[in-house]
């Protein structure tokens, strides 16, 4: 996990999680806890953050026991005394203090100039000095609010920053721009950041690092790119956003290629390292990559994999149309709207699927 | 209108109203955000003067203060002078028995305080009374307002704990309520109608005040 200098080791294990990870703290290093809705994502940061207990798990600074923040039964530093930012999803900005109090608040025992000062400060790392002299937090807009937010857990210079779903409460095209800003913003930090989140662009554009929560368990960490392009299994595929994530068995092995058995088809692809015939794999196929056609096999054409199949069911997304396919085995393709129209397409219509074989992923188990 | 009982009753009123905010606001906030188990039986207990005759409870009370009990006991060893039937004995008495008037409203006002805004104090390193003051008090001011007018008002319009523990002392705890009792007693209906009509017109304008204040609260924090 990149450059590790020192790591915190959770085991939380509350609300039947039970998750232990541990988390590169270079500074300005990104982790993002990734995984669906009641996977357990937010109650894992609220532990680490001491407002959850771990109910004899544990969670250690540095990887020391003796350091323990919790330890599961008798020692439990306090939160106020862990000396961690926590950004909430909807802020929780305090509604009836002006901005500058806000981000002030966490700042104890320096002199008025020097806490103007470090309140600027982190309202110009939060890119948020535009709004430093509003009277009331209540009056921010979303965006607004968040930057303030952020500005207020920066402020005391935490050694670790907590961000639960920081983009989820904002509109799509604020989502969008504020996302980029983050990571700028997070980067460049001294500390670093955990970020939770269930969406897969924000995930992508923010993290570093990536931890996939599912029901409760760490299916599977590392770098984001990685984890994203290489799931270890079916569940964490289709976590990831890979639309078709199916276990399979290896029927035959050529030329650096492997060839499964899906339903009544041998389908061709890319394995990740090497895999003899007979193993287990899981075949992943992202949706844009599946094309349709109405033809049968053209001679000559360099898609090896090429079947018939059935639709199921098509769902119009803005100018995409997501078309749920069965080919003796299930498979989802992403279209143009345009596309779909020009073949007919419509529950029960018979089509070809097409995927090249470098867009079949297969990931030995 | 008896002027001295007036005053009396002004003078218990508003210093039960300070003791008792003194010492409801650190048990509310306790009683809005423990989690522990025994906060239920607490708040029952606070809960209790709602309930109970003012006379039970001012029975329990006049054998507590009594030259018997160990509490009666001390305070004359301490002061020379006995408890019951004194002005103090009367205004622990009023604390006691607004005590839910001053609590109830408190809790209520104290929960409804958004959880993640004390979370927040709390990571960002500040300490309970810290959070109570700077966060959870500014944001429950409707909730003390309505908390002091309710104990005032209610300690005003007390009288079987206070016949009960006070007796009749003209000055030291003869209040409005038992004037009127008197007045009644000596069958002078004319000093007893116009000091009803006093109290209920101050009853009606407190309890206007307290209403417009829970309308007003409503809207503030609606974001």
């Amino acid at each position: 996990m990149g450059d590790v200098n020192a790591v915190l080791k959770a085991d939380i294990r509350r609300h039947s999680v039970r998750a232990e990870f541990a988390v590169s703290l270079a500074p300005g290093r990104i982790t993002v806890l990734f995984g669906p809705s009641g996977s357990g994502k937010s109650t894992v940061l609220r532990a680490i953050a001491g407002l959850e207990r771990t109910e004899g798990g544990s969670i250690e600074w540095n990887g020391n026991p003796a350091e323990a923040w919790d330890d599961g039964h008798r020692r439990r530093l306090p939160a106020r005394e862990r000396r961690v930012g926590l950004l909430f999803q909807d802020h929780a900005l305090f509604p009836h203090m002006s901005v500058s109090a806000n981000v002030g608040y966490g700042l104890q025992g320096l002199s008025r100039t020097e806490r103007d000062y470090r309140v600027r400060e982190a309202l110009t790392a939060a890119a948020a000095l535009d709004v430093a002299d509003r009277s009331r937090a209540a009056s921010l807009s979303g965006g607004e609010a968040q930057r303030v937010a952020l500005a207020r857990a920066l402020a005391p210079r935490p050694r670790l920053l907590l961000l639960d779903e920081p983009l989820s409460s904002l509109d799509t095209p604020m989502r969008r721009q504020l996302g980029g800003d983050l990571r700028r913003i997070l980067t460049h930090q001294a500390m670093p950041t955990i970020l939770v989140t269930h969406d897969r662009a924000e995930a992508l554009s923010i993290g570093d690092d990536v931890v996939i929560l599912i029901d409760g368990r760490v299916r599977q960490s590392g770098p984001i790119a990685d984890v994203f392009d290489r799931p270890v299994d079916a569940d964490v595929a289709r976590v990831v956003g890979i639309e078709t994530a199916l276990q399979a068995e290896v029927a035959e092995v050529s030329e650096g290629l492997v060839r499964v058995r899906l339903g009544k088809h041998l389908i061709t692809g890319v394995p990740d390292r090497l895999c003899p015939p007979g193993g287990d794999v899981v075949v992943c196929i992202r949706a844009e990559d599946v094309s349709l056609e109405t033809g049968g096999p053209r001679a000559g054409a360099s898609p090896r994999n090429h079947f018939p199949a059935r639709v199921i069911a098509l769902h119009e997304e803005g100018a995409l149309a997501r078309v749920e396919l069965d080919a003796s085995f299930p498979l989802t393709s992403t279209i143009t709207r345009t596309a779909a129209r020009e073949l007919g397409l419509g529950p029960g219509a018979e089509v070809y699927a097409v995927v090249k074989t470098t867009s079949v992923h297969v990931i030995a188990r | 209108m008896d002027w001295q009982s007036v005053r009396l009753s002004i003078e218990l009123a508003t210093l039960t109203t300070v003791i008792l905010l003194a010492l409801g606001i650190p048990l509310a906030s306790w009683l809005a955000f423990t989690r522990k188990r025994w906060a239920a039986p607490i708040e029952a207990l606070v809960a209790l003067p709602l309930v109970l005759p003012p006379t039970v409870l001012g029975y329990y009370l006049l054998v507590a203060m009594g030259a018997q009990s160990p509490l009666g006991r001390w305070w004359i060893d301490l002061t020379g002078a006995p408890l019951a039937f004194s002005f103090t004995g009367l205004l622990i008495a009023s604390v006691l028995y607004s005590l839910p008037f001053a609590v109830q409203p408190l809790v209520a006002s104290f929960s409804a305080v958004d959880t993640r805004l004390v979370e927040a104090s709390n990571v960002l390193g500040r300490r309970w009374p810290t959070t109570l003051m700077r966060v959870v008090l500014p944001l429950s001011r409707p909730g003390l307002a309505t908390a002091a007018v309710l104990t005032f008002a209610h300690t005003i319009g007390e009288f079987g704990v206070v016949l009960m523990v006070g007796g009749n002392i003209p000055g030291v705890t003869r209040t409005v309520s038992i004037d009127i009792y008197d007045d009644v007693q000596a069958f002078d209906y004319g000093a007893a109608g116009r000091t009803s009509l006093a109290l209920l017109m101050f009853s009606l304008v407190v309890l206007v005040a307290v209403y417009s204040l829970r309308r007003r609260s409503a809207r503030t924090w609606a974001m």
